[in-house]
């Protein structure tokens, strides 16, 4: 055997089709930032580097821990590293942050350093009825007087900053409550998600014995989102690496660090850029947008990046200005219908245009009553109309491959079906889920069985219904007793608020599987919800002063105010966002003023996001 | 036959139902593709029967086979068996192991739709959803580097790698599917005794721990035993024996070996009483399997394995197991081979059998039947008949036609296909006399007992089991009032392949309209290239020419009366010097009859196979070389053809003798005699 680094014939044939960038992205030995513009092609990128890692630099008795944002992104990574023929079983550890925390560090070694085992703490979520009367608790010895409803975010910023060690304000009462928070959690017995990796990072602060042992285990990390991910996390990847020796690999974009709110600033993967050793590589292609549309992009950022569209891609794509003159947001709604009746009629298929709006407000509102005057099949993925969890994504995965059929086959999504979980994985799933919550064991075969049950069943095809299905499903699956006897608190809520919502706004299946195959319908969703995606068509209304970016109203002042620096260069890279999520077309609506909740009209001129654009185009 | 046959897969859709208790179907092999695995370049075999004979001679790789459908489903396979080493690459692949071969072994199974637990296991490998099919792919190739050609020599085994995938691209995980539905192979050349009698090889030992003796009676038959071991102690002679043994071993070695003799004939440990028990062949338990002959063994090795598989798969351990037999034939004797092979046709539905054994050949429904031979470039193919369509009809006539012994037709290297007994036996001897020996090369002469060729050219065409063939049949032209009907051309025009079909039947009718005015030579010849070999008139008639001594040695020694043998022997000279007259060739056939026709032949045949029949030939020798040496566009084995087929009655039987000789010999029938070169 030559010294050549060889790998298997698929992962290689996939590595050579990445553009050079990517590549060697994928293959550089050592600490890596990079830096992936939208469309960029990141997840392609990742998985090779996992892949490559995997094959060819690692020794086969230790593995790789990729960490991600959302659990669907780390199955993805799974997903598409099989069909690379990479199949690392125990080398590769893809998780949340949350998750790995738990697996990697918490549950081998809490026993040892004389801390409760997580799996004997209670999960709470912080959505739950349960976390927001302990924050009430903290507030109220804390002396703090804000209500704990409205300052969830900024105690979860507070708690992650203390966790990381950053200077605070010992003596603010938020200050206060923040630290109460974590040890009324313990006292309790508790943990929450926050809690897991800030536990984490003290282990591992404190025992240089165990860092070592999960360096060990994983000489290389690769982070994905990681502006997004938050200053504990920041300071535990610091930690393994320049303490002992973890290989760190990166994958980020500065301009998409949209969970500001959280404590994530995107000078995290900056500093990490800039430090000895670490190579930095940014991915310039982006396989998504016209060129038109990532020039107007770039001027929204007011900075300069590299990113241009692919070399043979003729069509530029378009940006549209509307300008809804003398006109309110219902005006602004109005204008969007007729936009969408104009794409429909151009050939658009109703599921490649997305409506976006920044928050619940009167944006929302409008939009939502011209949507019901209109004819037009939309799916509002307001970001509570159906609850997530763990018990009702699995619901949606059995949903998803329900509508889509025997796999790899029967798929509708446009492009493959990667997305589409087999019976098999969805059987183990529902094993777990039983398991947790303590219910009697099914024998594999018959747990398969069950899931076919529910998926195959050739009446629940796509012309079924769902509101049917979903009874019998619940049924078949005596989903009600696991929900109930769930470790995690609020999932029976959970459950029936979700079966309530389906029935009340009236979900199809494809809607359902919305989250893994696209649906039939026009999308109207947040900004931040459609990060990560892409449509054809990506229509922006309300861009209005106010609107977007948001002002706030100050109570002592009684009236709207600027936002600050900080929450407008939130809103700015939200709006980045938004417009990149378009591949041929973007529009802009926007107008001079909007009206409050009482009919009253704040007229604070055009959206600046807007003009930047306009400024762009006329500079043209 | 083939009324049980059709009662078959109802039968074998009863025992399922009562096997495993699920509803839906069981899980099959419906197709194999084998690239550049040991005998194997590429075989496809599309589609695979639901139960499989695989028959072919040795070393062609019926085990090879086996074994490459072991590396994608077989559990029991060690890892390190799938990574493959230079031997197992196939002589013939364009590369080998060391310049980057690709070895790939795709299954596709089926069948089972509506089978929950089936359709989830097998769910991210689905191909087609019309039938429900899913497919496993193993790959065995080099491992890459990037941005670089794969390197073009000197690759050894650690530069490669192997997966087994699912789906169209075989890029889903299916690695697991093997402990779902594993294959399993019972190998010829088993030591059944030996097996049986040592408890971990026994497959006796997974039926009893899966179902073991209550611990009660486990428990209450180890105390027996201890008190009967006791009892036995008691007996004087025992302990006399156990004392000296005792002192004995205190003088060897003295206090440091506490060894305590005792005498008893099992462990009167309750769990280990398990594994003590043995299988008796006879209820007063005096002869073990090792008393009983090898066949009996095999069978009860065989018994106890499918009893294991039914086991594991009704504690859903295994979703169904896809069982291959190695020739089952092996020290059982015929009866016992048929018996044992139809129980497993009717209970194992997803069956495979390799086997030498016409018995069992001739036992198989046709479309089971997957027969392995070289290839043009000397790898193994396959040709198998569950492609072709036959009517019900035809399909009985074959499957009483193989039926009747005649299976052997399958391990042939080529077939002689004729409508009598008569053929039978002159054609053999004809061959042997003129130095081609049919047996030896391995050529049957297939007695079909009637006429209807037709789907025996389908059976042995190229579409089905592809073994070269030649027809031979009387021309019959005329009817017993004398009208010109052509029956022998007729019969050819059905087996004339479609394009020229039409344009044919064109001229036979005008050949009829012509009667005795036109030859039928030109037809004959032209039914002669779609290996129909057709005789003027009939063969007694048609061989007068060549076998005259013969048939009147023959003749003389069967008829008594010697007025009868002089009108033989008249008409057999008539003919010979040319006569036409069908009052000749009426009287000889009246003859010959008389005499009886089969033993006419026989004796015939033990006639010529003496005969030196190359100086009665040398003038047709002559015309023969004369034609090949001319210099036309048309090939020497076409002017062979040509002239036999013009120039003598019986050269249709030559000429048919010829064709098989350059499929079987490489060289025509005369080269030895006149160097007459086939070039």
């Amino acid at each position: 055997m030559s010294d050549q680094k060889t790998v298997r014939p698929v992962l290689a044939a996939e590595i050579e089709q990445l553009n050079p960038a990517q590549r060697m992205a994928a293959m550089h030995n050592g600490d890596l930032v990079v830096r992936a513009g939208p469309g960029s092609g990141k997840t392609r990128t990742l998985v090779a580097r996992v892949g490559y890692l995997l094959e060819s630099e690692i020794s086969r008795y230790r593995g790789v821990a990729a960490l991600t944002y959302t659990r669907h992104a780390a199955q993805e990574i799974v997903d598409r590293l099989d069909r690379l023929s990479v199949r690392p079983g125990r080398r590769l550890t893809a998780g949340t942050v949350h998750s790995w925390c738990l697996s990697a560090v918490l549950r081998p070694y809490s026993y040892l350093v004389g801390l409760p085992s997580p799996d004997e703490s209670k999960l709470v979520d912080d959505k739950s009825g349960e976390w927001i009367t302990l924050l009430q608790r903290c507030f109220d010895v804390a002396g703090a007087l804000e209500n704990p409803r409205y300052e969830k975010a900024a105690i979860t910023r507070l708690r992650r900053r203390i966790a990381a060690g950053y200077e605070v304000q010992a003596d603010d009462p938020m200050t206060q409550a923040a630290i109460l928070v974590d040890r009324e959690l313990e006292r309790r017995g508790w943990i929450d998600f926050d809690a897991m990796v800030s536990r984490s990072l003290k282990i591992i602060n404190e025992n240089p014995k165990i860092a070592r042992l999960i360096v060990s285990r994983y000489p290389s990390l690769v982070v994905d989102e990681y502006q997004d991910l938050g200053p504990v996390l920041h300071r535990l990847v610091v930690t393994l690496r320049d303490e002992f020796d973890i290989q760190v690999s990166a994958f980020g974009d500065v301009d998409q660090a949209v969970m500001g709110f959280t404590g994530a600033e995107p000078e995290f993967l900056n500093e990490l850029s800039s430090k000895d050793k670490f190579e930095t590589i940014s991915l310039p292609l982006n396989y998504r947008s016209g060129q038109a549309i990532i020039s107007a992009s770039q001027a929204v950022l007011n900075e300069s990046r590299p990113y241009q569209a692919t070399p043979d891609r003729e069509d530029l794509g378009s940006i549209e200005l509307a300008y809804v003159e003398d006109g309110g947001l219902w005006d602004h709604s109005n204008a969007v219908m007729e936009y969408i009746d104009e794409f429909l009629a151009s050939g658009f298929p109703c599921h490649q245009i997305a409506v976006l709006y920044p928050r619940k407000g009167p944006l929302l509102d409008a939009l939502l009553y011209a949507f019901k005057q209109s004819s037009h099949a939309y799916v509002h993925e307001g970001d509570e109309s159906l609850p997530r969890s763990d018990l009702t994504d699995f619901i949606r995965t059995c949903a998803a491959r329900t509508f889509s059929g025997f796999q790899p086959i029967g798929s509708l999504a446009e492009k493959d079906a990667s997305d589409v979980a087999t019976l098999r994985g969805i059987s183990r799933r529902y094993a777990e889920l039983r398991r947790k919550s303590g219910l009697v064991e099914l024998e594999s075969r018959a747990c398969d069985a069950l899931i076919a049950e529910v998926c195959v069943a050739a009446s629940w095809g796509s012309s079924g219904d769902l509101l049917s299905w979903l009874s019998f499903m619940v049924e078949t699956l005596e989903l009600k007793a696991v929900a109930n006897a769930s470790n995690r608190i609020g999932d029976s809520e959970d459950l029936k608020l979700f079966l309530d919502r389906c029935e009340e706004l009236e979900i199809t299946f494809e809607d359902m599987s919305s989250a893994a195959i696209r649906a039939g319908k026009v999308t109207l969703t947040t900004y931040h919800s459609a990060k990560g995606r892409e449509w054809d068509v990506v229509i922006l209304p309300g861009l209005v002063e106010g609107v977007m970016p948001g002002w706030r109203w100050n109570q002592r002042m009684k009236r709207f105010v600027e936002p600050s620096g900080r929450q407008l260069s939130q809103d700015r890279m939200a709006f980045y966002v938004g417009l990149t999520r378009a591949r041929s077309s973007a529009v802009l609506v926007f107008g001079d003023y909007w009206e409050g909740k009482y009919g009253y009209v704040n007229r604070f001129g055009i959206s600046r996001f807007a003009r930047d654009v306009i400024d762009h185009m006329s500079a043209q | 036959m083939s009324q049980r046959l059709r009662t078959h897969p109802l039968l074998a859709l009863g025992c399922w139902i009562y096997c495993s208790g699920q509803s839906g179907g069981r899980v099959r092999i419906s197709r194999v593709l084998i690239q550049n695995y040991r005998n194997f370049r590429k075989l496809e075999i599309n589609p695979f029967p639901a139960s499989a004979v695989i028959v072919g001679e040795n070393g062609v790789g019926k085990s090879n086979l086996l074994r490459a459908l072991r590396i994608v489903l077989d559990p029991d396979l060690p890892e390190s068996a799938r990574m493959l080493r230079s031997e197992d690459i196939c002589d013939y692949a364009e590369v080998g192991l060391a310049e980057g071969v690709e070895v790939r072994i795709e299954v596709d199974l089926t069948d089972f739709e509506g089978n929950r637990k089936a359709e989830a296991a097998l769910d991210g490998c689905f191909v087609s959803l019309d039938p429900l099919t899913a497919r496993i792919t193993y790959f065995f190739h080099p491992l890459r580097g990037i941005g670089e050609e794969t390197k073009a020599s000197g690759l050894t085994r650690d530069d490669y790698t192997w997966e087994v995938g699912g789906g169209p691209e075989g890029k889903r995980d299916a690695k697991y599917l093997r402990r779902d539905v594993p294959f399993t192979v019972l190998p010829a050349l088993r030591d059944a005794v030996g097996d049986l009698s040592r408890w971990r090889d026994s497959p006796l030992q997974e039926l009893l721990e899966v179902r073991p003796p209550s611990r009660d009676s486990l428990e209450l038959a180890a105390q027996r035993i201890s008190d009967a071991m006791d009892e036995l102690a008691k007996a004087p002679e025992l302990s006399e024996v156990s004392k000296d043994l005792s002192q004995r071993l205190q003088l060897m070695a003295g206090n440091r070996l506490s060894i305590e003799p005792n005498f008893g004939f099992a462990s009167s440990d309750a769990d280990r009483l398990l594994r003590a028990i043995r299988m008796f062949v006879d209820s007063a338990r005096i002869r073990s399997v090792a008393d009983t002959s090898t066949g009996a063994a095999n069978v009860i090795y065989l018994a106890l394995l499918l009893e294991r598989l039914s086991g594991r798969q009704k504690t859903d351990s295994i979703l169904q197991s896809i069982l291959a037999v190695e020739e089952p034939e092996a020290h059982l004797h015929p009866v016992l081979q048929r018996q044992v092979f139809r129980y497993l046709l009717k209970h194992e539905p997803a069956l495979i059998v390799s086997t030498h054994s016409p018995n069992i050949a001739a036992v198989s429904r046709l479309e089971s039947l997957v027969l392995l031979r070289p290839g043009s470039d000397g790898s193994t193919v396959a040709s198998y008949t569950s492609r072709i369509e036959l009517e019900e009809r035809q399909h009985q006539d074959l499957e009483r036609y193989l039926d009747v012994s005649r299976a052997e037709i399958l391990f042939c290297s080529a077939a002689i296909l004729v409508e009598g007994t008569a053929e039978v036996y002159v054609i053999p001897a004809l061959a042997k006399s003129l130095g081609f020996d049919l047996d030896f090369h391995g050529v049957i002469v297939g007695n079909i007992s009637g006429t209807d060729f037709k789907p025996f050219r389908t059976l042995l065409g190229e579409s089905a089991l592809a073994v070269p063939h030649v027809i031979v049949t009387d021309g019959d032209p005329t009817s017993k009032k004398g009208d010109y009907i052509h029956l022998g051309l007729r019969r050819a025009a059905k087996l004339i392949p479609a394009p020229r079909k039409a344009e044919f039947d064109m001229r036979i009718e005008s050949l009829i309209s012509a009667k005795d005015t036109a030859s039928s030579a030109p037809l004959r010849l032209e039914a002669a290239e779609a290996d129909v070999f057709i005789g003027p008139k009939t063969l007694e008639v048609d061989v007068a020419g060549l076998l005259h001594k013969e048939m009147v040695l023959a003749h003389t020694e069967l008829e008594e009366s010697t007025k009868l043998r002089v009108k033989f022997d008249e008409a057999v000279y008539a003919l010979r010097s040319g006569s036409e007259e069908s009052e000749v060739q009426d009287e000889l056939l009246r003859r010959v009859n008389h005499v009886s026709k089969g033993r006419f032949a026989q004796r015939l045949a033990a006639h010529v196979e003496e005969a030196d029949l190359a100086s009665t030939l040398v003038s047709l020798i002559s015309k023969v070389h004369e034609e090949a040496m001319d210099a036309k566009s048309e090939s020497a084995e076409e002017r062979v053809q040509r002239a036999l087929i013009n120039y003598a009655p019986y050269g249709y039987l030559l000429a048919a003798l010829d064709r098989v000789s350059i499929l079987v010999r490489g060289h025509g029938l005369f080269s030895e005699f006149s160097g007459v070169a086939n070039v």
